[in-house]
């Protein structure tokens, strides 16, 4: 229903696989927030695991493709309504609990 | 103004994704900063808010500049279609049948660089998703991406462990690729084809085709991701209200 988006710095990386972290605080009277971020991933899926550098723990290995891999490219804010595949999977739902009767 | 072709591929069901027509719009913003030789080039935020279900067929971006100064330029973009049907052909009376779908504002600039590795700043956070995307295990394909979304076909994605959120939101998280081919193709050129009417086509057509148009994917991905809803426990969603 409405939706902002923040770009973070010139998109200038060669990648197609991206990283989604979608958050939501609250959900109430068929509507939700949403914040998603959008990072540029240092690798295509299943490509390759990061190398560890010589005498790298590997902690620190994680840290790094963590901190300096992935690129923080984007961040939206939205405002969503419930949707209707939603609504009918809660219909359904009910149904099996028998919560809800057909008539 | 630009004429538009709104895939049948980039749909939720029956109706245009979301973050495909963005994908129009911000493909539209960069032309048109190429056109009128405008020295912002990268879009630096978006705000928009969506009226009613694009459908697939015809559709029109109209971009009015509110401001220019020197370091922002901040544009007005609507998206229209014609009603009851909009592929005809013949608009007559466009300011009769036109309906608004979506409004929204841009703000365009020259943004800096992402910082170098090492360099202090406060957006090179940790990613907050925990797994490596090359050391996923993709032989199965990843997870399920849902039939409704008529593109499923052209990416793949798999669920990962993320940063859990400690203030009782909900939280989700995945890897995304695109796979290529046709549709990916059609996604990140957004099939815009420039007006005939405007007097803005006398000048270079050329200029504005090579217009770079990667950042018009970012919001794309953005309304791809998981509703709030769904990411709630089997039996805690919430039911119609």
């Amino acid at each position: 229903m409405s939706l902002s988006l923040d770009f973070k710095s010139k998109f200038r990386y060669g990648t197609r696989t991206f990283g989604l972290y979608s958050t939501t605080k609250t959900i109430h009277d068929g509507r939700h927030d949403l914040t998603v971020e959008v990072w540029a991933g240092p690798a295509d899926l299943g490509a390759r695991k990061p190398e560890a550098r010589e005498g790298e723990l590997d902690e620190d290995r994680v840290a790094r493709w963590r901190r300096e891999g992935a690129r923080l490219v984007g961040v939206s804010t939205q405002v969503r309504l419930l949707s209707l595949s939603l609504i009918l999977d809660s219909l359904r739902h009910a149904l099996r609990q028998g919560l809800l009767t057909r008539s | 103004m630009f004429d538009v072709d709104v895939s049948p591929t980039w749909c939720v069901g029956s109706v245009a994704h979301g973050g495909y027509l963005l994908c129009i719009t911000t493909d539209a913003v960069l032309r048109h900063q190429a056109l009128v030789g405008s020295a912002h080039h990268d879009p630096a935020h978006l705000t928009s808010q969506f009226f009613s279900a694009t459908v697939p067929g015809k559709a029109q971006v109209e971009i009015q500049v509110v401001s220019t100064t020197k370091r922002w330029t901040r544009l007005d973009v609507d998206l229209y279609q014609w009603s009851p049907d909009a592929n005809t052909s013949t608009f007559t009376s466009p300011d009769n049948q036109r309906i608004l779908r979506i409004r929204s504002h841009y703000l365009v600039t020259t943004l800096p660089e992402h910082p170098e590795a090492g360099v202090l700043n406060y957006l090179s956070r940790p990613c907050p998703l925990l797994e490596h995307p090359g050391g996923i295990q993709m032989s199965d394909g990843g997870d399920e991406v849902p039939a409704k979304l008529r593109f499923h076909q052209g990416l793949r994605w798999k669920i990962v462990d993320k940063v859990e959120p400690n203030d009782g939101s909900l939280a989700w998280a995945c890897w995304i690729e695109m796979k290529g081919g046709e549709e990916v193709d059609q996604l990140s050129s957004a099939s815009l084809s420039l007006s005939r009417s405007l007097a803005l086509c006398s000048l270079s057509r050329a200029q504005a085709d090579s217009v770079p148009s990667l950042a018009a994917l970012v919001p794309f991905f953005a309304d791809v991701a998981k509703n709030g809803p769904e990411m709630l426990p089997d039996g805690l969603r919430p039911g119609p209200s």
